[in-house]
C-alpha cells in the first residue's frame, strides 16, 4: 500500500507554504475530507488528498511523440518514467509558460503513476460531507464524470475532481472532448 | 487395490502452503522431462532405461504431491505409476492408445500445477482416472485369460502396486514368508485421516513405536517440528529393519490413520524434497547385491512361494536392473549437477533495476569525472596560476627596489601585495592538493566503474537460461500436431545450451508455437507430395539456437514446399495492399514480406492449427515487442527458414545516444551501421525524397519529424526553429540505421556518443507508443526515448508515402 506522500515532500511545494483550511468549525464530529487544491487559470480545484502521492517541482519533461497535445511528454521521477498531463490543455485552455509556481501533482491511477501540471497549488483544505454539493446534472449530463462535486470555502467555489475518471490513461480522450465542449459552451454564455 | 484411496480433492494444506512455488516448480520441470522421455517411449516402448525413468519421475511427482496434500494430482500419479510397474515388468505394453491416455494424464497434471501457480483449487479427473483402471482392468483380465490355471493373475494384481505397496489392512502375519534377516531401508508414509485431533501426538507415537522395529533415519516432517505444525496430513519415516513390511504396517496402523504405505527405499526418491540427506543416502546406496530379494520383500508373500517361476523371474529381474540403473543414474547426475537455487524472477528484476540504476549512477559519475579532467587532469592551471604568482612578485621585487626611495605608505601598500601573493600560494597548495585527491577519485571511479560493470554481467548472467527446455517442449507439439495431420516429421533441435534472458525464454513460447505450426501445416508436404517430389517422405523441422556477436539466433527450418512468392503475390494484390503493377515491379524479396500483413495467408483452407492468417503478424509483433527481429528465407519447393534475432537481453542495450532539437534518443547499436557526415548539397532529391549516396549505394533520409508527429512544445526554446535552417548550412551527421534489409538515414544534431542503456518500459505508467522501445533515464537525470528502429522505418516509409500519394489513390 502506497500512503499518501503529501507531507513527506512538503519542502517541494516551494515557497507557496500550504496552509490548511478548516471548514469545519461548529462540528467536529461531522465527516470531515481533506482535499489538495489547485489552481488553472481561473478556476479553483482540489484533489482528494488520499488520491495524490506527492508534488514535485519538475525540471525536465522529455516530449514524447505520437501522443495527443495535452500530454506534455515523460518525466523521472526517482528512476520512474511517468508521463505528464498538462491539466491546462487537456481542459482546452491555453497553454501557459512554466514558473516557479508551476507544481506536478503526482497521481496514482489504477497500477500506474501518473503527473498533472498545475497553475499553481494552493492549499489543504478539509470539507465536510455535508458541505460538498453533487454537480449540477448540466454538468455531469454532459459527459464530465470527472467532476464529483463543488464546496464553497470562504469567498472561493473550488470544483472537486475525481483522480480516477479525469486521468485514467484510456479516459484522458474523453475528458478532453468533453472539457473542450463544456469551454465552448459556457464561452458562448457569456455575453 | 490402492487405487480405492478416499481423497479428496482441493487446495495444499495449510502448512506446505509455503512449499507449493518449490513444489510448482519442480513439478513443473519433472513433467518437461516425462514428456520428453515419453516421446522416447512412443518409439521405443520397451526401453527399460526409459521406462525406469519416466516411473521414477511420476513417482517422484506423486510423492511430492502427496506430501502438499494434494490429492487429486498424488491419485492419478499413483495409477499412472501402477501403470509404468506393468509396463517396465512387460506385463503390459505401451501402445499409442495407452500413450495418448498417458499424455492427456500429463496434460492434466500441467494444467493443475497452473492452477496451483495462480492459486487456485484443484479439480479431479475422475475420467481420466476411470480410464486408467479401466485399461488396467482390461490388462489384468486379458492376463487372467491367458494364465488362467497359473496364479499369475494375482501376481499382475500385486505388481501393480509392488512399488508403492498394497493399501488397507495389514496382511495376515501368519502367511508372512522367513525374512532373510537383512535390514532394509524403506520408506513408510502415513496418511492421517483429517478429522482426527492432535494428529501430531499419532506421529509421535508412531515413531516411537516403530522405532522399536527399526532405526529410523528421518521423518518428514521432522519430529522435533510435529508439534509447532498446525495441521498433520502425511507423515513420512525412512527407517531400516529388518522386521518385514507387514510387521511395520501393522506398528504404524493406530486409530486415526488412514493408510500406511510402505516403499522399498530403492533410490533417493525424496531427495529432491529433502535435499539435505540426499547425501547421505547416495553413500550408502541401497543393498544393491541382492536386488531380487528386496524387490521380493514388497511382494505379497503368496509371490514369493513362486520366485521360482520363471514368469515371475523375468519382471522382478528387469527389477533388480532398474535398482542398479537408478542408482548409478541418480550418482551420476549429482556428480555432475551443479548446485543451484531456485530465486523468484521478481527478485531477480528488482536486482537488476539496481544494477541498472547503479548503471546510471557509474553514467553519471563518469561523465562528471571526465568533465573536471579539463580542469585538473594536467597540472597546467596550477602551474600558470603560479607562474603568474611568480610574475607578480618579481614586479614587485623590482618595484620595491626602485621605490626604497618612496613613501613609507607605499611600501606598506607593496608588503600588503606580497603578502596577498603568499596567501594564493598557501591556497595554490590546497588546490594541488586537491587536485591530487582528483585523481585517486578518478582511479576510485574507475575501479567502480569495473565493479559495476561486473555487477550488472553478473546480474545478467544469473537470468540467463538454456533455450533446451523450451526447444524441448515442441516436441510434444510436433508429436502432436504430426499426428493430427498424418505427416511424418523428424524434428531436429540444435544448440539447445544456449542461454537467453529468462523472461525472453518466457515470452518466445506463443510465437515459436505459431511457427512450429505453420511449418507442419502448410511448410511440410504430404507424404505422397513429398515423395512425387522425390523427396524423402519423412519431412525435417530443425530448431536451433546459436550465437551471433550480442545476439541470439533462432532459426526454424523445414524441408517443405516454402512460399508460393506468386500466390502471395496475387493475394496481396487481390486484398488491396499492392495495386497489380506495383506487384510487378517488387522484388519476391519484398513482396514475401506480406506474410507479415495482419490476416494475410494462402491457404486454401483453414485447418484447427493454422491458415487462418492470424498468428504471423502476432509472431512479428511479439519478437519486436523484444527488441528482435524476424526475417523469412524461403525457396520454393526446397523449403522455409525463419530466423528470429533477438538481444542477449531485454534489460540493458549498448545504444548510441545524440541530441535533436525534441530531446535526447538513443539507438540500439545493433542497428546503427554507420555514422556519415553529409553536407546539405550533397542531398540529393529522388522523386521529391531525399536520399544520400553512401558508397555508391543510394539511402533515403529522414529527419525524426518524418518518423514521429509532434506537438509544438509550449516551452519549445527558439533553437529549436533555428535548428532547421541552421542544418543544411554546415555538415551534420546520419546514422545509417539498419534493421534486417532495409536501411535509411536519419538526421542528428549532437551525437553523445555510446553508451549502456537501461531500458524502461513506457506502457508502465503510461502506454506504448509505436516507433519508441522505451525510455531510459542518463546520468543527468533526464529522459532519452529509444528508438525501436523496426517500426522508426515502418513508420517513416509509411508517412512518406502517404505524403507523396496524391488524395485519388489513397481511396483505392
Amino acid at each position: 500500500m502506497k500512503l499518501p506522500h503529501l507531507y513527506e515532500f512538503q519542502p517541494n511545494i516551494g515557497r507557496t507554504t500550504l496552509k490548511t483550511t478548516n471548514v469545519v468549525s461548529d462540528n467536529l464530529t461531522r465527516n470531515v475530507a481533506q482535499f489538495v487544491a489547485f489552481r488553472i487559470a481561473e478556476q479553483t480545484y482540489a484533489f482528494r488528498i488520499e488520491q495524490i502521492q506527492e508534488i514535485v517541482i519538475l525540471s525536465q519533461v522529455t516530449r514524447t511523440p505520437q501522443v495527443p497535445h495535452y500530454v506534455e511528454g515523460v518525466a523521472n521521477l526517482r528512476g520512474s518514467i511517468i508521463p505528464i498531463v498538462n491539466l491546462r490543455k487537456l481542459f482546452g485552455l491555453e497553454p501557459k509558460a512554466i514558473d516557479p509556481e508551476t507544481r506536478t501533482i503526482v497521481v496514482n491511477v489504477g497500477s500506474k503513476t501518473i503527473g498533472c501540471t498545475v497553475d499553481t497549488v494552493t492549499q489543504v483544505v478539509r470539507i465536510a460531507q455535508d458541505a460538498i454539493h453533487p454537480a449540477p446534472e448540466t454538468v455531469t449530463g454532459h459527459g464530465a464524470s470527472y467532476i464529483s462535486g463543488f464546496a464553497r470555502v470562504g469567498e472561493q467555489l473550488i470544483v472537486l475532481l475525481e483522480v480516477e475518471e479525469l486521468l485514467d490513461p484510456q479516459k484522458l480522450e474523453q475528458v478532453s472532448k468533453v472539457a473542450a465542449t463544456e469551454l465552448a459552451r459556457s464561452a458562448s454564455q457569456k455575453p | 487395490m490402492s487405487d480405492d484411496f478416499n481423497f479428496s480433492t482441493g487446495m495444499p494444506s495449510d502448512e506446505m502452503a509455503q512449499y507449493v512455488q518449490m513444489f510448482v516448480d519442480e513439478t513443473t520441470e519433472q513433467l518437461d522431462e516425462l514428456v520428453e522421455v515419453l516421446l522416447v517411449l512412443e518409439n521405443q516402448p520397451d526401453s527399460s532405461s526409459h521406462l525406469n525413468e519416466s516411473f521414477r519421475l511420476i513417482h517422484s511427482i506423486k510423492g511430492a504431491a502427496a506430501m502438499m496434500g494434494l490429492d487429486s494430482i498424488t491419485l492419478l500419479t499413483h495409477h499412472l505409476e501402477n501403470h509404468f510397474e506393468r509396463f517396465r515388468s512387460g506385463i503390459e505394453v505401451l501402445d499409442t492408445s495407452l500413450m495418448n491416455l498417458i499424455l492427456k494424464c500429463v496434460d492434466f497434471l500441467r494444467n493443475a500445477v497452473e492452477t496451483l501457480r495462480e492459486g487456485r483449487p484443484l479439480v479431479s479427473e475422475p475420467e481420466l482416472i476411470e480410464q486408467l483402471s479401466k485399461s488396467a482392468a482390461e490388462i489384468r483380465l486379458s492376463m487372467g485369460q491367458l494364465h488362467a490355471a497359473k496364479p499369475e493373475p494375482k501376481i499382475t494384481a500385486s505388481q501393480t502396486a509392488a512399488t508403492d505397496t498394497v493399501t488397507g489392512d495389514a496382511l495376515a502375519p501368519s502367511t508372512t514368508p522367513p525374512q532373510k534377516n537383512l535390514s532394509q531401508k524403506k520408506r513408510i508414509s502415513v496418511y492421517f485421516d483429517r478429522t482426527i485431533h492432535l494428529p501430531e501426538l499419532k506421529a509421535e507415537l508412531i515413531i516411537a513405536r516403530l522405532s522399536d522395529l527399526a532405526v529410523i533415519h528421518r521423518t518428514v516432517p521432522d519430529i522435533d517440528e510435529l508439534s509447532s505444525l498446525a495441521d498433520l496430513g502425511t507423515l513420512q519415516i525412512w527407517l531400516d529393519s529388518s522386521s518385514d513390511d507387514s510387521a511395520l504396517r501393522s506398528t504404524a496402523d493406530i486409530v486415526g490413520v488412514e493408510l500406511v504405505e510402505i516403499d522399498f527405499d530403492v533410490e533417493t526418491i525424496h531427495e529432491d524434497i529433502v535435499p539435505s540427506t540426499s547425501a547421505q543416502e547416495l553413500v550408502k546406496p541401497s543393498p544393491v547385491r541382492v536386488p531380487v530379494a528386496n524387490v521380493l520383500s514388497n511382494v505379497e508373500p503368496e509371490e514369493l512361494a513362486n520366485t521360482t517361476e520363471p514368469q515371475l523371474e523375468e519382471p522382478a529381474s528387469s527389477d533388480s536392473i532398474f535398482v542398479k540403473t537408478s542408482n548409478a543414474d541418480s550418482v551420476e547426475s549429482h556428480s555432475k549437477v551443479v548446485e543451484t537455487l531456485r530465486v523468484d524472477i521478481q527478485r531477480l528484476d528488482r536486482l537488476m533495476n539496481l544494477a541498472g540504476e547503479l548503471v546510471v549512477n557509474r553514467a553519471r559519475f563518469v561523465q562528471l569525472s571526465s568533465q573536471m579532467t579539463d580542469t585538473f587532469k594536467k597540472s597546467g592551471l596550477i602551474s600558470s596560476l603560479r607562474d603568474l604568482c611568480d610574475i607578480l612578485r618579481g614586479s614587485f621585487l623590482v618595484e620595491s627596489d626602485e621605490a626604497n626611495r618612496s613613501k613609507r605608505t607605499e611600501h606598506e601598500q607593496i608588503n600588503q601585495v606580497k603578502e596577498t601573493v603568499a596567501a594564493i600560494e598557501e591556497q595554490l597548495r590546497t588546490l594541488e592538493q586537491g587536485r591530487k585527491s582528483f585523481l585517486q577519485l578518478k582511479e576510485a571511479i574507475d575501479q567502480f566503474s569495473r565493479v559495476s560493470d561486473g555487477l550488472q554481467r553478473g546480474v545478467l548472467d544469473t537470468r540467463m537460461v538454456p533455450v533446451g527446455p523450451l526447444f524441448n517442449r515442441f516436441k510434444r507439439t510436433v508429436r502432436d500436431i504430426s499426428t493430427e495431420l498424418k505427416k511424418k516429421v523428424h524434428f531436429v533441435i540444435r544448440g539447445e545450451n544456449t542461454e537467453l534472458d529468462k523472461r525472453m525464454i518466457d515470452e518466445l513460447g506463443d510465437p515459436l508455437v505459431h511457427l512450429v505450426r505453420n511449418a507442419i501445416d502448410h511448410g511440410l508436404e504430404s507424404e505422397s507430395v513429398r515423395s512425387s517430389r522425390g523427396k524423402p517422405e519423412t519431412g525435417t523441422l530443425t530448431l536451433e539456437a546459436a550465437h551471433s556477436g550480442n545476439n541470439v539466433l533462432i532459426t526454424i527450418s523445414d524441408d517443405g514446399g516454402g512460399i508460393n512468392i506468386e500466390k502471395v503475390r496475387r493475394r496481396a494484390v487481390d486484398r488491396g495492399l499492392i495495386t497489380s503493377i506495383e506487384a510487378e515491379t517488387m522484388s519476391d524479396h519484398e513482396v514475401a514480406q506480406f506474410i507479415w500483413a495482419p490476416g494475410f495467408s494462402t491457404a486454401e483452407t483453414i485447418s484447427d492449427i493454422s491458415g487462418r492468417g492470424v498468428g504471423m503478424d502476432i509472431v512479428k509483433t511479439r519478437i519486436s515487442e523484444l527488441n528482435g527481429t524476424i526475417e523469412v528465407d524461403s525457396s520454393l519447393g526446397k523449403g522455409t527458414r525463419f530466423i528470429i534475432r533477438l538481444p542477449l537481453t531485454l534489460a540493458i542495450i549498448r545504444s548510441l545516444l545524440f541530441q535533436l532539437p525534441q530531446g535526447t534518443f538513443a539507438a540500439p547499436i545493433e542497428n546503427v551501421r554507420e555514422i556519415v557526415s553529409i553536407r546539405a548539397k550533397e542531398i540529393i532529391s529522388v522523386h521529391g525524397r531525399d536520399s544520400i549516396e553512401v558508397r555508391g549505394e543510394f539511402i533515403p533520409l529522414v529527419r525524426i519529424e518524418d518518423v514521429f508527429d509532434w506537438h509544438p512544445s509550449a516551452s519549445s526554446s527558439p533553437s529549436e526553429r533555428k535548428a532547421e535552417p541552421e542544418a543544411p548550412i554546415s555538415a551534420f551527421s546520419v546514422l545509417i540505421l539498419n534493421s534486417g534489409t532495409k536501411t535509411m538515414g536519419m538526421m542528428v544534431g549532437e551525437l553523445k556518443g555510446c553508451q549502456d542503456i537501461v531500458v524502461k518500459s513506457l506502457d508502465e505508467n503510461f502506454t506504448h507508443i509505436r516507433g519508441l522501445a522505451g525510455a531510459s533515464i542518463l546520468g543527468d537525470g533526464s529522459v532519452c526515448l529509444l528508438l525501436d528502429i523496426v517500426s522508426c522505418l515502418e513508420l517513416a516509409r509509411q508517412r512518406l508515402r502517404d505524403r507523396s500519394t496524391p488524395r485519388s489513390n489513397v481511396n483505392l
